[in-house]
């Protein structure tokens, strides 16, 4: 007892030291930061697909040559569908386009961590596809001799755009495959140019419920990105598989 | 220091290493066994590409799974296929690879510049990819690998599908820059790592064989292997390891614990011990 009364302990001044020390390790900055990474760095190698991408984006303008009556009538249709084209097609190319490459082995043992990548390149073919998406939805709208309000073909283009972004991403985080988002919209626009029933509850659908899809699928992506740049090394493809 | 800990990998039912441990200071070690033994699956492991099933792998002590990026910032990896982008130029493609490397761009300007004088492509610097040979892919794959100046150098089969004289010069860079770093270097191309690897790592049936000197590994065959005109037959307990042209016609070289009659004892070469230790039957 006598023993444990006389246990040399720091002074005040050793104590603080030691403090100070685990806070610099702890606080030093080691893990790279995304924020350093050039746009160039995204695009490197894959500018060929984020072309073909574009162009399958601006493919829906096409649509501007159909009569104005008959676009009216498929214009929502239309918006919902064509709107994630873009980034389908930037996200299959490039992740084709990479496993091809066999590029993939020593990027994974770079420092910054593959996910951080990919989930960079995804936002910017997020943003990719909205400067797409506006102007395109524009001219249709205008071909369609505004057939529905302006607000409305956005919010209907945009909730597509978003749901489609936040599925992909999830589906990268819960390692469920870059084909599952692709063959679930293949599946929505089968259903909804097959089933006329179905496709005709979309002009039914009230713009605010369309902003709410918007909303809550931005807020996903936005949810998914920030976990990834995160932390890049739960879930998705990480580095390293057991 | 590197060091791997009783792993263990399986994949499903089958495992590819069993209860392997080794340590790893600076020097070449070779990697040195048939396709399938094992090799890459270490490899992979060694770079973080995939867990191992149980036991640890340290750096200075330190499970490199948890020092994640500090561990990945101190290796190079060259692996078996290295993948790169014809388009573009060595230059090019390295200040993308020192970007992911999160070198800074002055830096990463100096590191590329003496990298490709080091691997003999600065006159092919602004070159497209696409007009290399093996040989050159495989020296820009080296400067890659050496961009973020790595403690630990990791090359997996880096002389498959060389001509002879790239695999020399390749050799030749291998050895330049072991001086302070720690290489590891896979093949089955046992000419490849005789020169310059100062411990041969052998896995035989998904063990740790041996991890020894070259010439340990041969000694362990010393006096067992003979030289007797081509054409004799071989007795039950001989093992023909191999067949050469001698000074008078041809000859074949056996590996037996007897010499046999009119053999002539051979000292034995890290070829013979390969092929001596990866008979079929060995134990």
């Amino acid at each position: 007892m006598a023993d444990q009364d006389h246990i040399p302990m720091p002074s005040k001044a050793e104590r603080d030291a030691s403090i100070q020390a685990v806070l610099d390790q702890g606080l030093s900055p080691t893990r790279p930061s995304w924020r350093n990474i050039p746009l160039s760095v995204l695009v490197f190698g894959v500018e060929d697909c984020l072309f073909l991408a574009s162009l399958l984006g601006l493919l829906p303008a096409a649509a501007a040559f159909i009569p104005a009556e008959s676009l009216a009538d498929l214009l929502a249709k239309l918006l919902f569908l064509s709107s994630p084209l873009l980034y389908i097609a930037a996200c299959a190319l490039t992740s084709w386009k990479e496993s091809l490459s066999g590029t993939l082995d020593w990027k994974r043992t770079c420092r910054l961590p593959l996910q951080t990548l990919t989930a960079l390149r995804m936002l910017l073919f997020g943003g990719a596809s909205l400067l797409v998406c506006v102007p395109v939805n524009l001219l249709l709208w205008q071909a369609s001799g505004h057939a529905i309000p302006l607000s409305r073909a956005l919010a209907i283009s945009f909730s597509s755009l978003f749901l489609h972004a936040a599925l992909s991403l999830s589906c990268r985080r819960l390692r469920w495959g870059m084909a599952v988002p692709a063959a679930a919209w293949t599946l929505v626009g089968i259903a909804l140019l097959a089933f006329e029933p179905l496709g005709g509850l979309l002009p039914e659908v009230p713009t605010a419920v369309f902003c709410l899809m918007a909303g809550a699928g931005l807020s996903c992506c936005l949810t998914q990105e920030r976990a990834m740049l995160r932390a890049p090394h739960k879930g998705g493809p990480i580095y390293a598989f057991r | 220091m590197l060091s791997v800990e009783h792993v263990t990998k399986k994949y499903g039912g089958f495992t590819a290493l069993e209860d392997v441990s080794l340590t790893f200071t600076p020097g070449v070690y070779g990697l040195l066994a048939p396709n399938g033994a094992g090799k890459t699956t270490l490899i992979k492991m060694l770079t973080t590409l995939i867990f191992p099933t149980s036991g640890q792998i340290l750096w200075n002590g330190e499970d490199i799974h948890a020092l994640d990026e500090t561990y990945r910032g101190l290796l190079g990896y060259l692996p078996q296929e290295f993948g790169y982008y014809p388009g573009y130029t060595p230059r090019q493609f390295l200040r993308y690879a020192s970007a992911l490397q999160c070198i800074p761009r002055r830096e990463a300007e100096e590191r590329i510049d003496r990298l490709l004088r080091l691997v003999g492509l600065e006159d092919a610097a602004n070159k497209k990819m696409r007009q290399f040979s093996g040989g050159m892919l495989q020296r820009v794959g080296i400067a890659q690998a050496m961009l973020n100046e790595p403690e630990l150098l990791i090359l997996d089969e880096p002389t498959a599908g060389l001509d002879p004289r790239e695999r020399v010069r390749f050799r030749n860079l291998i050895h330049s820059l072991a001086s302070d770093r720690t290489v590891i270097l896979s093949t089955h191309i046992v000419s490849d790592i005789e020169t310059i690897a100062g411990q041969i790592v052998m896995f035989r049936d998904h063990r740790l064989y041996c991890c020894d000197s070259p010439s340990a590994v041969c000694a362990r065959f010393q006096g067992k292997v003979f030289e007797v005109p081509a054409g004799t037959a071989v007795q039950p307990g001989q093992f023909l390891l191999s067949e050469r042209q001698g000074e008078h016609g041809a000859v074949v070289r056996l590996l037996c614990d007897a010499p046999p009659e009119g053999g002539v004892p051979v000292t034995p070469g890290l070829e013979d011990a390969f092929l001596a230790i990866y008979r079929e039957g060995a134990e």
